[in-house]
């Protein structure tokens, strides 16, 4: 079962690709709601509920995290490694998604603690089928640790 | 006349006289002049023996002794067989006695009867005759021992030159024995070379000199070998005893040491010929040789070196010390080393030096340097060095140079792969999502615009995807393992077969095929290759694609070949540029970046590639990997 309550936190910049995500998630019929930020420091802000999340529950931690790494302020790289540094943040599920298909980014991104690496494809329609599988798998498939 | 002192000590008589009387009163007369009687012989026989053991200095004998031989006879064994002189006393005045006696050489005849001091006076003069007589034989002889003993030739002449004695080295000289050469002129005697005979009369007196004559008086002759050498002359004269002047000349062979003399001088004249310095010094002391080299290095000539320390005139410099120099010279017998000098200009040059210390025979030590100057050597190694330090360090910023664009390079591919795509995403899903959200509101046209629209956003994301693979192949580092490029080739062919799961393609892939590559590279290559195979194929009913290794020339070549399209080799040229593409894209689409990519990986390995095609009769690719 989908436990649809828990949020999806996108972390993108690119507001059509925002939007495009969006519309994949819901054309995969996954319910979850997609809490958007967009860039680093405000991804921070919502996990740990502070600046301008002060006053959310800190508690309710999303069941997936759709990291970009081209972002503004603090790097996709940059705040992946903090989220695995913290206590709070350490067992979140983190697929990266991402354009680069750059070596160098795979690795980096395996090497901190990410979960999974996608790159995204330019065609739409495959995109579509990409974000599907990967909702369906992390949200269903995966077993996830207790107590989160 | 050397009267020998023997004679005042007792001369010893044997008496040969075969009348008693006579025997006795001679006898006692001598013995009254002090003369030791040694015996009295009354026959032959008897004087034979007594001669024989008493060794006599003189025998007085009677002509007409008794027995067989005769006096005479006997006086001629006495004389001849013990060399002791003999003095007739006879009676007999016949000529023919006289004659006979005369030819046993006796020494004196005394008439009988004879007073006492005729006798004693004839024995007297006998004796003394006697001694000048041996005087004279053996000065003779010694005259003659050391005239062949001396290793000059010497010639006595009278005062025409002509050879009255030669001892044996002038024999040996001329090659002429004392007869041959008896009353020859020497100047015959002595085969002298025309051009130095006047030269030659006149130091031997025969001539007198010409002015400005040649100052060495030596002369080349004919020897007795033929061959020519040198010789010295001089001559002295002196008083004959016929108040005739003689001569005496004196002849030194000197070929040998004119022979020395050249090789020494030619000896010099090669040292001289030596680019290199060349100096001898007397240990301690001073320059007593100095070759054109050493003139030419140093600017010193070799008069003003000649006699100078050579340490101060050079100003010799070197760590150890001059005394610590000499000490490993009389140590060892030579030192090497660098040393500084200065010329006579004042330049500071560096030469390799080699000394060796040479001892004598008369005990002087005499110092061999040569030298070598090193100063350009030097130069050019300190130049060297110094380029190569500059050349490391141009390296090295070159190498910082080449990092800082590879950077650059990984950013801007980072960038294109991350920017580019983006938007081109964004292009492509919202056309997707006119296509899908608002289909009914647009016609067939419409909806075609829009299909066009996503295959070129396509088309250049795919453009995008192959020119960051053309990078990545030219920038990742390569590592060379052996590769299975069977199993490697057999997991792409599953792949395009998946991928390709509406057509029928037929893989042939050779078993066991292996070589020595980078795994990730081969693999992209491999599979540029077979998608261009599998893309070239695409209007075959049964595609067929080989890849297979064959051996040329020792070298193995792969083939990577397929029943495609193909094309017209004249195009062949531009296959592996990029973006270069040999056919329409509407018949077969790309970005004409996958062969350029092969190529690129080939060439990264060492190896070549190259095609053979036909157009509709298929392509064959084939590489290289080297070693």
């Amino acid at each position: 079962m989908i436990d649809s309550k828990k949020a999806i936190l996108l972390i993108e910049d690119n507001p059509s690709d925002i939007e495009l995500t969006r519309r994949a998630l819901a054309k995969a019929r996954i319910a979850n709601h997609l809490a958007v930020v967009e860039d680093g420091q405000e991804a921070l802000d919502y996990l740990f509920a502070t600046g301008s999340y002060l006053g959310r529950d800190a508690s309710e931690m999303p069941a997936l995290v759709l990291l970009d790494l081209k972002l503004p302020r603090i790097s996709g790289l940059d705040l992946l490694q903090q989220i695995r540094a913290d206590a709070r943040t350490r067992r979140l599920s983190v697929v990266v998604l991402t354009s680069s298909k750059e070596d160098l980014d795979v690795t980096k991104a395996y090497d901190l603690g990410a979960n999974s690496y996608i790159v995204k494809p330019v065609d739409f329609a495959q995109f579509q089928k990409t974000v599907e599988q990967v909702g369906l798998y992390w949200l269903l498939t995966n077993q996830v640790p207790p107590n989160r | 006349m050397i009267v020998p002192d023997s004679t005042k000590q007792r001369s010893r008589v044997l008496i040969v006289e075969d009348e008693g009387i006579v025997a006795t009163d001679i006898r006692t007369c001598l013995e009254d002049y002090g003369y030791e009687v040694t015996g009295i012989a009354a026959s032959s026989d008897d004087a034979i023996l007594e001669a024989s053991k008493t060794c006599p200095d003189l025998v007085l004998m009677d002509v007409r002794i008794q027995g067989d031989p005769d006096g005479i006879e006997t006086a001629d064994i006495l004389h001849r067989r013990f060399g002791v002189p003999v003095m007739f006393l006879t009676a007999h005045s016949d000529p023919e006695t006289i004659e006979r006696a005369k030819k046993t050489e006796p020494i004196a005849f005394l008439l009988k009867p004879f007073k006492k001091i005729e006798l004693v006076n004839g024995i007297e003069i006998a004796l003394r005759r006697v001694h000048a007589e041996r005087e004279l034989r053996e000065q003779e002889r010694w005259l003659v021992t050391a005239m062949g003993s001396i290793g000059d030739a010497v010639f006595s002449t009278d005062e025409h030159g002509r050879v009255r004695f030669l001892n044996r080295a002038a024999q040996i000289l001329t090659g002429a024995t004392l007869e041959q050469a008896l009353g020859v002129p020497v100047t015959e005697v002595v085969q002298v070379a025309p051009e130095d005979l006047r030269g030659f009369r006149a130091a031997l007196g025969l001539e007198t000199a010409e002015n400005g004559s040649r100052a060495k008086p030596e002369y080349r002759v004919v020897a007795a070998a033929g061959d020519t050498r040198w010789i010295t002359a001089r001559a002295t004269k002196m008083e004959g005893l016929e108040g005739r002047p003689i001569r005496i000349a004196v002849m030194q062979d000197i070929t040998a040491r004119k022979q020395a003399e050249r090789v020494l001088r030619r000896q010099s004249d090669l040292l001289d010929q030596s680019r290199e310095p060349v100096f001898t010094w007397e240990f301690g002391g001073c320059i007593d040789y100095w070759n054109h080299g050493a003139e030419r290095l140093y600017g010193f000539s070799r008069e003003e070196a000649l006699g100078r320390d050579p340490h101060e005139l050079l100003r010799t410099s070197h760590p150890m010390g001059i005394p610590e120099i000499d000490g490993v010279l009389e140590r060892e017998g030579q030192w090497s080393g660098e040393l500084v000098h200065t010329t006579k200009d004042g330049w500071e040059i560096i030469v390799e030096s080699l000394m060796v210390m040479v001892k004598e025979p008369d005990g002087r030590k005499t110092v061999l340097e040569t030298n070598r100057d090193i100063s350009e050597r030097k130069r050019v190694d300190r130049e060297i060095r110094w380029l190569n330090a500059d050349l490391e360090k141009r390296v090295r910023d070159r190498t910082a140079q080449l990092e800082a664009a590879n950077k650059e390079l990984e950013s801007f591919a980072h960038s294109v792969s991350h920017d580019l795509r983006a938007p081109l995403r964004g292009i492509d899903g919202w056309s997707l999502a006119l296509i899908e959200d608002y289909s009914h509101q647009l016609d067939q046209q419409a909806r075609q615009y829009l299909d066009r629209v996503r295959s070129e956003t396509q088309r250049m994301g795919s453009l995008i995807d192959d020119l960051l693979q053309l990078s990545r192949v030219t920038r990742a580092e390569m590592e060379r393992q052996a590769v299975d490029l069977t199993a490697v080739a057999r997991n792409i062919a599953a792949r395009l077969r998946e991928a390709h799961a509406d057509r029928h393609i037929e893989f042939e892939i050779q078993p066991g095929m292996m070589a020595s590559g980078d795994p990730r590279l081969l693999e992209i290559a491999l599979t540029n290759l077979f998608s261009n195979a599998v893309k070239f194929t695409g209007r075959r009913v049964a595609a067929r694609i080989g890849f297979e290794e064959r051996l040329s020339e020792g070298e193995p070549v792969f083939c990577v070949r397929d029943n495609g399209a193909g094309f017209d080799m004249a195009y062949a040229s531009n296959l592996f540029g990029a973006f270069q593409r040999l056919h329409k894209m509407s018949e077969f689409p790309g970005t004409g970046i996958g062969l350029a990519t092969v190529q690129r990986i080939i060439r990264r390995h060492g190896g070549r590639v190259w095609a053979e095609a036909q157009p509709d009769q298929g392509a064959a690719f084939y590489f290289t990997i080297g070693t």
